[in-house]
């Protein structure tokens, strides 16, 4: 241990924790690892960590997931398209837990 | 109305059919007690949480209720309120939209989280809270501002690129199932608003054409090589490889050690103060750059060099980010994620900007590529 100085810096807090922003991100108040995948509508996966699932229309069969856009508060109105769902592959619930 | 049984089985929520009829007398009580739980179980709407009351929705890591206000804030429309859960299963999954329309005879004008019967004056009280009535609630947050209504006076409306937001790059159509006639409006208006969008790229495209085979005839005689200046040393070297000594003009033999003069600055200065979204219009250079930036060549990426994950490093975005990005591959570019995440963030980013990255990373090639806009 040399003899500098120790910087120390604030943990990112999420709710009243603290997470590891190498492996977790804060979603909701929520603690989530960076490769947590959800359902977007019935065939369609987004990552919560870095997407928005948001209704293309109130067709219950249209869904577009859209980026997270780091550092601000990211809104479906005003993000970017991250892709289009049909191209997307199913993903299985049970790999999840 | 809300569809059921003919969407199929919702991923993550359990499915439950009916039993076979049996005659009640033989069955014994525990046989009764099961029966009765599967049909009240089926009872309930597929989507409604095992845990949380209807204006609530679970959050299976936290183990807590969260409120539908203070996700998505007031429902952003008059008329509409909050689906079910908002739309979530137990297992986090978005299985529904948020909001759905008042019931017929219902309304709410007020943007409150349920609709009440037209006319009636108050709100009708939110349903009782969780199912199981022992779940926690989760922390409280403040209810975030109404969003923008994507309706406008109860007609749909078509959201283009030419919306005021400046990163809102996706088109929205809106056609509730009531307004089936006021669909020609909006198919109407589409392509008119279409050929005009084609006639100005057009126009635009036409006046780049020109500027360029001016600079093109200029460059050709003032420099052979336009990406590389070499032998002016009142040229002032802003940036190079950390290995190469200042001023140096010349390439290495390995070809990985180059110093480049800003081309921005110098060559094309009209590139340095245009804006970084230009870039998503010129698909062409954009396919061109994509195609030098985005592979990562050798076993794991090992070898990889200067390319758009480098690009990201440079313009502050985490390394996880861009690991996310590269899996988005092939259906999904990650330079074009990553220039509409930068525009969205940053609108006043320039050209400039990023040609100075390119040239950090030694990217000669794709900054000839980028001149081309100039």
């Amino acid at each position: 241990m040399g003899p500098g100085l120790w910087l120390c810096q604030q943990a990112p807090r999420c709710g009243d924790k603290i997470y590891n922003p190498l492996e977790q991100c804060c979603n909701d108040d929520t603690i989530l690892p960076l490769n947590r995948t959800n359902l977007c509508g019935p065939n369609c996966t987004f990552w919560p960590c870095f997407e928005l699932c948001c209704p293309e229309s109130f067709d219950p069969k249209k869904y577009v997931v859209k980026l997270k856009v780091l550092g601000v508060k990211s809104r479906c109105y005003s993000s970017p398209i991250s892709g289009d769902c049909a191209s997307r592959k199913m993903f299985s619930h049970l790999e999840r837990y | 109305m809300r569809k059921e049984c003919d969407r199929g089985a919702v991923a993550g929520s359990s499915v439950v059919t009916a039993p076979q009829a049996t005659d009640p007398a033989r069955m014994g009580p525990l046989r009764r007690l099961l029966t009765e739980a599967l049909l009240l179980a089926q009872a309930a709407p597929q989507e409604a949480s095992q845990h949380c009351g209807r204006l609530e929705y679970w959050n299976p890591d936290n183990r807590c209720c969260s409120s539908c206000l203070q996700r998505f804030g007031p429902p952003p429309c008059p008329d509409y309120e909050f689906s079910e859960n908002c739309g979530f299963n137990d297992f986090a999954d978005h299985v529904t939209y948020p909001f759905k329309e008042c019931p017929f005879g219902q309304c709410n004008p007020d943007n409150a989280e349920l609709c009440s019967p037209c006319g009636a004056g108050a709100t009708a009280p939110a349903p009782a809270g969780s199912r199981s009535g022992t779940q926690r609630r989760c922390r409280e947050k403040p209810v975030p501002p109404k969003e923008p209504c994507p309706l406008k006076s109860g007609k749909p409306r078509v959201y283009s690129s030419q919306e005021p937001s400046p990163s809102a790059i996706s088109s929205v159509s809106w056609t509730p199932e009531r307004n089936v006639t006021q669909q020609a409006l909006p198919n109407f208006a589409l392509p008119v608003v279409l050929v005009l969008m084609v006639l100005v790229l057009l126009v635009t495209s036409a006046v780049i054409l020109l500027l360029a085979q001016r600079c093109h005839r200029r460059a050709k005689v003032l420099h052979p090589y336009p990406g590389l200046v070499c032998g002016d040393t009142n040229i002032h070297t802003v940036f190079s490889l950390p290995s190469s000594s200042p001023g140096s003009l010349e390439a290495s033999d390995a070809g990985d050690k180059v110093s480049l003069v800003p081309l921005l600055g110098r060559e094309l200065p009209s590139l340095a103060s245009q804006p970084l979204s230009r870039l998503l219009d010129e698909l062409e250079v954009l396919e061109e750059l994509i195609v030098l930036l985005d592979p990562e060549p050798g076993p794991g990426g090992g070898m990889a060099r200067g390319t758009t994950r480098h690009l990201a490093a440079r313009y502050g975005v985490p390394a996880a980010w861009s690991t996310f990005a590269y899996s988005l591959r092939p259906s999904r570019s990650p330079l074009r994620a990553l220039i509409e995440m930068v525009v969205a963030r940053e609108p006043s980013a320039s050209l400039g900007q990023f040609g100075t990255h390119l040239a950090q990373l030694g990217r000669a090639d794709a900054l000839q590529v980028l001149s081309k806009l100039g």
